[in-house]
């Protein structure tokens, strides 16, 4: 298996990483400042509604981001630390994953809507569950683009190479 | 080689992609704060629709920069070019949103001191924080520091960049006629 766009791939990595670590909020770290006013909640301000009742708390905390927020950006990051695993088993040619993400966003929509109607209330670890979904289909999009699989051919074929590639 | 040269050099400034998308999603930001912040002065409460409707969407703005991108002409796109309109029109969506929410206090002078108020009581009648944080809450929300304030528009830009980055490389997917092969 080899690896193209390195410098990407782990650009990525770090970032969601980062993003993950911070949106956990202040209480991970223990911070003794009111959370309202800690750095992470107002760098997540413009992209999330952070309404404590729809978080998880950690040590009295609130999270800087909402569960399922949460959950797109730890899928995207289980996604995208699995991506090598996709390309062994040479997933990208066997699924379209576009089509799997634009379904599960379908679903998430689905949930949030039928939560506002009120036909049923969706919980913290369903949102997180749903998103967790999102998030992992929207990373293995990538499947195929950062690392290629070597097949080397047996039988009449002996020795042919065939790189996986899209 | 040189052919693959001439068409990275063709390719058309992403500036005005970057500059729309983020100024569109800079303004849907600063309306749903705007929104949100009327809905918790007259309500003393915050909406959960207006919340919930509003939550994430600000990471769009890289996947449609990525969108009117690839409209303006018959090129290929790498990740990594749709990484960085991505990123830009992140950042330049958190700059216009807090530049939008600025106007709107020129405007409407009264709404800050409404919206400061108003999450004053919101933390008094919160029984799940503490008596010292609420203090320290309402004394921050009186006087914000400068430092706090910059650190944290810096933080919110960078965020708003790397989300909108990974929407970016997803317009590229999504959009994008033929990847560059490295």
């Amino acid at each position: 298996m080899s690896n193209r766009q390195t410098n990407l791939y782990l650009l990525v990595l770090v970032s969601i990483s980062g993003v993950i670590l911070v949106g956990l909020g202040g209480g991970l770290f223990n911070q003794q400042s009111p959370w309202q006013i800690q750095w992470q909640h107002e760098a997540f301000s413009n992209l999330c509604h952070q309404n404590p009742a729809r978080s998880f708390w950690i040590n009295g905390q609130p999270m800087a981001v909402c569960s399922r927020c949460l959950g797109i950006y730890a899928g995207f990051g289980i996604g995208w630390l699995t991506l090598p695993l996709y390309a062994i088993a040479n997933m990208a040619e066997k699924w379209n994953f576009k089509k799997v993400a634009m379904a599960i966003v379908l679903i998430n929509i689905f949930d949030i809507v039928g939560n506002i109607l009120g036909f049923w209330e969706n919980t913290l670890v369903s949102r997180l569950a749903l998103g967790c979904m999102m998030g992992m289909s929207a990373a293995l999009i990538f499947s195929g683009d950062f690392f290629k699989t070597i097949i080397k051919s047996k039988g009449n074929h002996y020795g042919r190479v065939t790189a996986t590639d899209r | 080689m040189e052919e693959s040269q001439q068409q990275i050099g063709s390719l058309p400034s992403y500036w005005n992609s970057v500059i729309i998308a983020g100024a569109i999603f800079g303004l849907i930001s600063a309306i749903g704060q705007l929104v949100g912040g009327y809905v918790l002065i007259n309500t003393g409460e915050q909406s959960n629709i207006i919340n919930v409707g509003f939550c994430l969407i600000g990471a769009f703005a890289g996947f449609t920069a990525l969108w009117h991108y690839n409209d303006l002409g018959d090129f290929s796109m790498s990740l990594g070019r749709g990484a960085l309109i991505g990123f830009l029109a992140g950042a330049v969506a958190a700059l216009l949103s807090m530049g939008f929410v600025w106007i709107w206090k020129l405007i409407d002078p009264s709404y800050e001191q409404a919206f400061k108020q108003a999450n004053i009581a919101m933390i008094e009648n919160d029984g799940s924080i503490p008596d010292e944080w609420k203090q320290m809450s309402i004394d921050m929300i009186h006087d914000p520091s400068l430092m706090m304030t910059i650190l944290t528009s810096i933080g919110g830009i960078v965020f708003m960049g790397v989300l909108n980055m990974l929407t970016g490389m997803l317009g590229v997917k999504v959009f994008g006629k033929k990847e560059e092969k490295f």
